[in-house]
């Protein structure tokens, strides 16, 4: 008996320690989802709580009658067992019971999918589109383009017109919202609140194929007038590019005003913080060695189809470099 | 002998009731057949989901690339067929061979007209093509019909501008498309669903012809008959299918 | 005994059988062990992807791996694990013990029987073809469209976008593997509802039977899904239908991707349980065993095994939740889905409430049973939160996913499995397995597996999501992802005592008697290894532990020779033709890979399968003059 207690203590102490760095540890993470920053990602991680609560209580009762049974009733402890078949009323108990905490469990569930589900009046619309693999940022009320960055009036409601170019991809920003697939054909949407400036790291959910670990973006919430500023400078035309970037404007543009047609829109690329979706840090070395061999970066992306190693010469890679890393839009 | 079948172990059955005493062969091939419920029901499933989007991409619509008349001379034959097959399991039970064998060339012989029937529908859809007909209503709303070639040729835009809103414009698309697999909505799942269909009853022919021939050789008695029977219920399974298909794609 | 004029038969155990045995056996019990030997090492294979999964995810920004090899290794390891170990291993399993509890002679369709295996066995090689030519799957073992399908693209498009043939070796491999699958589940359902011996009514039937009954009609209902799916997938990359193309050339013809993850999943949730629910039935066998202590509630875990196969056909789309389906969908299939957990729960309840004031022998099976009750309570916990929509989405497509279904397939699947292997080795070779290296098999396996998969609960609460072959190191990953790596060492560790056990304990083992572990069902009345024909003598079933019940009034002893010869002659013959079938089967779809020329290859194929059914056909269907002529004919020969 008393062995069994305090193996039960041992067991709670396990299951505590085991628990303890979700609950202490995690926040800091960039995308870890106990961190909310906006509204509906708190709904969420609200009810979350309630499903952890659940979770370890149920796990303890379960796990506590599992060991203490096991050790109550060991052979040399209790060497004749008892004949019993079953017992209606304990089992209909015991049906009953998982039952009820499973309706309260999914009367929360449908209250919070109400909350997050119901789109706001006046919503700003952002366009996120993925391709293989990047995304690409529209805003339709704008008129205006970009990609890897998501920039976004902090404070206000954000809906996010989800669309694919090609495969399946899933929209993710653990600390602003749950992820919404894209696909091709199809509009979803999601919406939600940041209601604090700041830099949200996103990546794509869903396999969509080679390079699906880099299709990394951010979200950018800025004040409004921050943001306002942000989008007048991204309409000014681009600084003129050299003579060796008209390899470039086969697939990419440098003018935000100008829809993208195969590759990222690079009119803000200066003030990227990556490189291809996350591949590289954005630095001059890092883009130098893009543009002479992508393949070697992110093998399967589709610049490295027209851009080999030895197609620009590295007087007009440095020329290239000097030029992408002047496109900065603050 | 009788000595042996008082030893006779398998198969042995301890329940009671009509299905537990029914031959192994026979629950075998009821639970195959369940299974092919369902292959089937993905398989007209996609055709269902895909018609309305078929229409709306400016695809054919069944009702008008298909010869409905044809294909009900091809229904009667195989529900014919299905009449013939209960003749002949009727014949071996009455202890007939003449007409257990007569019936069952029969059965396969109209299953083998049904396949012919099929292969001069698909032929038929194969050289017909088909256009793209985009008609713009006032308000902005797109509608696309797929028309075929030569009934445009014939008629010309007539019917269709006397069923658009006055107003609208209508735009004919020049490429001309055959009704095959690759060009539409409805050819794929079509083409695919009655194929598969098709293939069943040609697996069935096969079938019919192989127990056929073992009869002949005198395979079969009015008190061991099972391999004629789960044929049978396999040939009535693919009438049934048929019997589906026909009303859900050309009479629907 | 050396005066009698009959030689008792020997009965063929692994050890005995001569090669030709292998390739021609129609006895369940060799099948079974087929079965168990190919899938255990396909289940090695599978773990030495993981192995290289785990590696490469050691540290971040590592480089082990490429990235198109890191694809195939999760495609393969996914699809190995729940295709050629897991499934099969349940079927070999079930293809043993299943006739033996029943007290019959072998299943009802022998020849169905080993064609099925013959199948899974080609299936399995067809799969790992692709491997050794450098094309293994890469789009996942879902295969989810449009990602996976070519049309509007020419083949060497296709081919140059990483869409090489390794999924055609998908989708075929997997369609042979189906018909196995399918030929399995009849002759189960059949030899189930058929042949169980007088008196075991379904109400006496071991809940093991039970299980692989559930089991035989989720496949039965279930694999018309996945291939009908693949049917179409293979349409839209071979003829270029468009099923499920959007890829975007043609706007006008595309059909939809959603309709792929229908179909894909309504077959993949009930395969969930397909895979589940026998060890759901080893575990309600091995604790009555080892608790000596009849099933608490026989009636709720045999009718919750029905009501889960019932239910498990309504909840496919939780596995959608994040494509848009809107709340009212998502909050149907969130409603199935939890519902699902209470008859899951009330297994759980019946099982701790059989153990509850018996008399607990702690073997090694019993030690992996206990385990498998204690994890799979944390894959099911887990599995209702993922079942919130809402809180889905943050989980979804997360590693808290991975570590959610690995609970519920490793630690409870195979924990089970192996929790079976050590109860049942006995029975197959007359041998027990080592109960000292069982026991570190155990331990290892328990801690290995928790420092592998429960930190993965974490990484995807921190954001992590599945299928990246690298990850940042600010991402604040890196030491969980280096505990699992270690853990999963650790695993490998477990599994190669276990294999080591399993050839030990052939050879040296110590000798068992017919029922070693005083088992009550009626498996343990027969010796060990069984007989050919399994049993002499029918008792009639009285009730559910007859063995208990009866005591060695069940034991069948051979004693009156002319009987067992009578016993071997009723016995189906040995066949070469099923394996003849299976492998024309095969080899027709290299050539519908290849196309071209290879062409021929199918028709080779078609050929040989034709061959095949023939011999199959005229074995079975020799009439009774026939038989007579081919004896005389013999006769003729050997004089």
């Amino acid at each position: 008996m008393i062995m069994g207690r305090r193996a039960q203590l041992r067991l709670l102490a396990v299951a505590l320690l085991l628990l303890l760095p979700v609950l202490a540890a995690c926040g800091t993470e960039p995308q870890s989802i106990l961190d909310p920053k906006s509204n509906n990602a708190r709904e969420i991680h609200n009810l979350g709580k309630i499903f952890y609560w659940s979770a370890l209580a149920v796990f303890v009762l379960v796990e506590g009658a599992l060991v203490y049974t096991i050790i109550r009733y060991r052979q040399s402890k209790n060497p004749e067992p008892f004949h019993i078949h079953g017992n209606t009323k304990v089992e209909i108990a015991w049906t009953i019971a998982p039952a009820i905490l499973v309706a309260f469990l999914a009367i929360m569930t449908y209250s919070t999918q109400a909350k997050i589900t119901t789109f706001p009046e006046n919503p700003f619309v952002v366009r996120a589109i993925g391709h293989q693999w990047w995304w690409e940022f529209e805003y339709p009320e704008l008129g205006i383009s970009t990609a890897g960055d998501m920039y976004i009036p902090a404070g206000r409601d954000i809906k996010v017109e989800l669309q694919s170019k090609d495969v399946v991809h899933s929209f993710w920003v653990p600390k602003l919202m749950g992820k919404t697939d894209t696909l091709p054909g199809l509009t979803n949407y999601l919406w939600f609140n940041a209601e604090e400036p700041g830099e949200y790291y996103g990546q794509c959910a869903e396999f969509c194929g080679e390079q699906h670990a880099l299709m990394r973006f951010k979200v950018i919430a800025r004040p409004q007038a921050e943001f306002d500023a942000w989008a007048a400078a991204m309409k000014e035309p681009p600084p003129a590019p050299p003579q060796s970037a008209g390899l470039c404007l086969g697939c990419h543009t440098f003018d935000a005003t100008k829809p993208s047609t195969v590759g990222p829109n690079l009119r803000n690329f200066g003030s990227r913080a990556w490189i291809a979706a996350g591949a590289l840090e954005n630095t001059p070395e890092h883009l130098a060695a893009w543009l002479h061999n992508p393949e070697a970066v992110k093998p399967g992306n589709l610049m490295s189809t027209v851009v080999k190693p030895g197609v620009l010469t590295d007087a007009q890679i440095q020329e290239l470099v000097t030029y992408l890393e002047r496109l900065k839009v603050e | 002998m009788s000595e042996h079948a008082t030893h006779q172990r398998i198969p042995r059955s301890v329940a009671t009731g009509s299905f537990l005493e029914q031959d192994s062969r026979k629950t075998a091939m009821w639970a195959f057949i369940g299974s092919e419920t369902l292959f089937f029901g993905s398989l007209l499933a996609a055709y269902l989901v895909y018609k309305p989007r078929n229409l709306a991409l400016g695809g054919p619509h069944p009702h008008e690339v298909l010869d409905i008349n044809f294909t009900a001379v091809l229904a009667a034959i195989l529900l014919a067929s299905s009449v013939t097959m209960v003749l002949s399991i009727a014949g071996i039970r009455a202890n007939s061979q003449k007409r257990f064998l007569g019936w069952l060339l029969a059965t396969a012989l109209l299953g083998l007209c049904f396949i012919g029937g099929q292969v001069i529908e698909f032929a038929t859809l194969f050289n017909e093509t088909f256009q793209t007909v985009t008609i713009t209503h006032p308000d902005g709303t797109i509608e696309k019909r797929g028309v075929l070639s030569h009934e445009l040729e014939h008629d010309g835009l007539h019917a269709i501008e006397a069923a658009a809103p006055a107003g609208s414009q209508i735009e004919v698309d020049e490429t001309k498309r055959p009704i095959t697999l690759d060009t539409s909505l409805f050819g794929t799942t079509f083409f695919v669903l009655t194929g598969f269909h098709g293939t069943h009853v040609a697996i069935g022919v096969i079938w019919l012809l192989s127990v056929f021939v073992r009869g002949l050789r005198g395979g079969f008695s009015p008190i061991n008959y099972v391999g004629v029977e789960i044929a049978g219920l396999y040939w009535h399974f693919v009438d049934l299918v048929w019997v589906v298909l026909f009303t859900v794609i050309y009479l629907i | 005994m050396a005066t009698t004029a009959v030689v008792l038969p020997k009965p063929a155990t692994p050890t005995t059988a001569g090669w030709r045995t292998w390739l021609t056996t129609v006895d369940h019990k060799l099948i079974g062990i087929q079965y168990l030997v190919t899938s255990i090492i396909f289940f090695i294979v599978g773990g030495l992807e993981a192995l290289l999964i785990r590696a490469q995810l050691g540290a971040p920004n590592n480089t082990l791996v490429s990235a198109d090899l890191y694809n195939q290794l999760f495609t393969m390891h996914g699809t190995t694990m729940v295709f050629l170990a897991i499934m099969p291993l349940n079927t070999g399993l079930a293809n043993y013990i299943v006739p033996l509890m029943i007290g019959a002679e072998d299943m009802a369709f022998p020849r169905l029987n080993a064609f099925g295996y013959w199948l899974f066995l080609f299936g399995g090689l067809f799969l790992y073809l692709s491997f050794f030519l450098g094309v293994a799957p890469n789009g996942g073992w879902f295969a989810y469209a449009p990602l996976n399908t070519c049309a509007d693209r020419t083949l060497t498009e296709c081919v140059s976008a990483g869409l090489g043939r390794g999924m055609d070796y998908w989708g075929l491999g997997l369609l042979i593997l189906g018909i196995s699958s399918l030929a399995g589940a009849i002759n189960f359902i059949v030899t189930i509802v058929k042949m169980r011996a007088p008196g075991m009514t379904f109400n006496r039937m071991p809940l093991f039977v039970w299980a692989t009954l559930v089991t035989s009609f989720l496949l039965l209902f279930a694999l018309p899904a996945i291939t009908v799916a693949i049917i179409m997938l293979m349409f839209d990359r071979i003829a270029g239908t468009h099923f499920f193309s959007s890829w975007g050339l043609n706007p006008q013809l595309y059909g939809d991707p959603l309709l792929w993850q229908h179909l894909f999943w309504f077959f993949g949730h009930p395969e969930v349980y397909i895979m589940i629910l026998p060890p759901f039935g080893i575990i309600s066998e091995i604790l009555p065993t080892y608790s000596r202590k009849p099933i608490f509630g026989y009636a709720f875990i045999a009718y919750s095994s029905v009501a889960i196969g019932f239910l498990g056909f309504t909840v496919w789309a939780h596995h959608m939740f994040a494509v848009g389906m809107g709340p009212l969908a998502n909050a149907a299939f969130a409603t199935t889905t939890m519902l699902i957990g209470v008859p899951t729960g009330v297994k759980i309840f019946n099982w701790i409430a059989t153990i509850w004031r018996g008399s607990v022998r702690f073997t090694t099976a019993m030690l992996f049973a206990i385990l498998f009750i204690a994890m799979f309570i944390i894959g099911g916990i887990s599995g209702v939160m993922l079942g919130s929509p809402p809180y889905d989405l943050q989980l979804t497509d997360t590693y808290f996913v991975v570590a959610h279904f690995h609970y519920v397939l490793f630690g409870g699947a195979m924990l089970g499995i192996f929790a079976a292997f050590y109860h049942w080795f006995p029975k197959m070779t007359g041998r027990i397995m080592s109960e000292r290296l069982g026991k570190w098999h155990f331990w290892i396996t328990a801690i290995g597996f928790n420092l592998t998969f429960l930190p993965m609960h974490l990484l995807g609460v921190l954001g992590m999501p599945r299928r990246i072959y690298t990850f940042d190191s600010e991402m604040g990953w890196n030491t969980w992802n280096l505990v699992q790596t270690i853990g999963s060492f650790l695993i490998a560790l477990g599994v190669l005592i276990f294999a080591w056990n399993l050839l030990v304990s052939l050879r040296r083992g110590e000798r068992a008697d017919a029922n070693p572990w005083d088992g009550g069902t009626l498996e343990w009345a027969t010796a060990s290894p069984p007989p050919p024909y399994n049993f002499l003598k029918h008792p009639v079933i009285k009730s559910r532990y007859p063995v208990w019940d009866m005591g060695s009034k069940v034991e069948t002893t051979p004693d009156d020779p002319a009987e067992v010869e009578r016993a071997l002659a009723h016995l189906p013959a040995p066949t070469i033709y099923p394996l003849i079938l299976a492998a024309g089967l095969t080899v027709m779809m290299i050539g519908i890979i290849y196309r071209g020329p290879w062409l021929a290859v199918t028709a080779l194929g078609l050929i040989v399968s034709i061959a095949g059914m023939y011999g199959w056909i005229r074995q079975i269907s020799i009439l009774p003059e026939e038989e007579e002529e081919e004896e005389e004919e013999l006769e003729e020969v050997t004089h």
